[in-house]
């Protein structure tokens, strides 16, 4: 087979397909009224929650950090959590903003990087939230039922024995649990519908972006020997 | 530009090739396709009122249509290397032409089912009798780049009828 000698009957194939030509006008019509799960769609739903999210976190935190202002056990946890908040927040509007500026008529080398390269902000952005969410899940606690950590430390400090055993023994349980639940939960995405789409609708996994790090960087690299000769 | 949808479908009836070669060249099952082209569609319509009249409109259409099939790719989760069921209704809505020609055509899907995905891109256009340099810009890459590379495809397809 020569490319040449066949360039002409690839031209012609489907150009008199009248059959072709229905089910294009077709699927037309149809998309107009269909809800198409798009990429972009989906990273741009993730950081739309994220902000409303945030949003009623700042604003509940700013009315707890004015009433309680002069309580620095409950004033400092409100102003980091507020300083969090608007991170993420800000974070989320960069990302939208750039997704807003997508454009398919761009050349195929530049947008697919430029897609790419959004992925992997927000696989980041996703990795920078899980990394803080411990802090962030305190913090929250603190705001929203008032809890004084002047006041709490020091009475955990008189239990520091029951503390640490408690903390000794959580350790030792935590990996064969975290381990049981991963194999569980293996097994589960595999055989479920449910845990499938669980695992691509959170707002944290990497298959909630459609993407995973490795996956995008090797992606880059073959995009870069492509522009290479 | 008359920007209402009878233009818009009558651009599509008389390039509705490019869709389908796009879709059976980046897809392997029916299902997938046809959601390939309804997204590709959605993007050409997004488009269609930024369209710039100085491109070829079937440039233009490949432009978006290579773009959004690359992202659709990468996002799907069923594609797989193998060729396993790829010709399930591969071409049922090609024009019937001799045998000959209709192997020919399968067999080089065949061939570009093979190929990496930017790679897909740059044979399409050069199956469609695009110049290097229309080529170059389509894809964002050098006019000398574009000729080694299609060099290299159409030697990878000789050793493999060869071998065949």
């Amino acid at each position: 087979m020569n490319l040449e000698n066949i360039q002409e009957e690839w031209g012609n194939h489907y150009n008199t397909s009248i059959e072709g030509e229905n089910l294009v006008i077709q699927l037309f019509k149809e998309s107009k009224y269909k809800k198409i799960d798009s990429n972009v769609k989906r990273m741009k739903t993730q950081s739309v929650l994220y902000m409303i999210f945030n949003l009623l976190v700042i604003t509940y935190t700013w009315i707890v950090l004015v009433m309680n202002f002069k309580n620095i056990g409950i004033s400092i946890p409100a102003a980091l959590l507020i300083l969090l908040s608007k991170v993420v927040f800000y974070k989320n509007v960069a990302q939208l903003n750039s997704m807003s500026k997508i454009k398919y008529t761009e050349p195929v080398v530049k947008l697919q990087k430029i897609i790419e390269h959004l992925k992997l902000k927000r696989l980041r952005h996703n990795q920078f939230i899980f990394i803080l969410s411990n802090i962030y899940f305190w913090l929250l606690m603190i705001v929203f039922f008032s809890m004084n950590p002047l006041v709490l430390i020091p009475e955990i400090w008189k239990k520091a024995a029951i503390v640490v055993i408690i903390h000794v023994g959580f350790s030792i349980l935590w990996f064969p649990l975290s381990f049981w639940i991963l194999s569980k939960y293996g097994a589960l995405a595999q055989s479920s519908t449910f845990w499938t789409r669980l695992g691509k609708n959170s707002l944290l996994t990497d298959e909630s972006a459609n993407a995973s790090l490795n996956k995008i960087s090797s992606f880059l690299v073959e995009i870069k020997s492509f522009e290479k000769q | 530009m008359l920007l209402n949808e009878e233009t818009f479908t009558k651009i599509l009836r008389s390039n509705k090739g490019i869709l389908y070669k796009v879709a059976n060249s980046y897809c392997k099952n029916t299902n997938d396709r046809e959601d390939l082209i309804q997204e590709i569609i959605i993007q050409l319509w997004k488009a269609w009122p930024k369209y710039d009249d100085t491109y070829k409109v079937s440039t233009w259409m490949y432009r978006i249509a290579l773009n959004v099939a690359i992202s659709f790719y990468r996002k799907s989760n069923y594609h797989s290397n193998k060729y396993d069921t790829f010709n399930e209704n591969l071409i049922s809505t090609v024009h019937k032409q001799s045998s000959d020609s209709t192997e020919n055509i399968e067999q080089l899907y065949h061939f570009i089912a093979q190929l990496s995905e930017l790679n897909k891109a740059l044979i399409l256009l050069y199956l469609e009798k695009y110049s290097y340099e229309e080529i170059g810009t389509t894809l964002g890459i050098s006019t000398t780049n574009v000729a080694t590379k299609i060099s290299r495809i159409k030697k990878q397809l000789k050793e493999k009828f060869n071998n065949n």
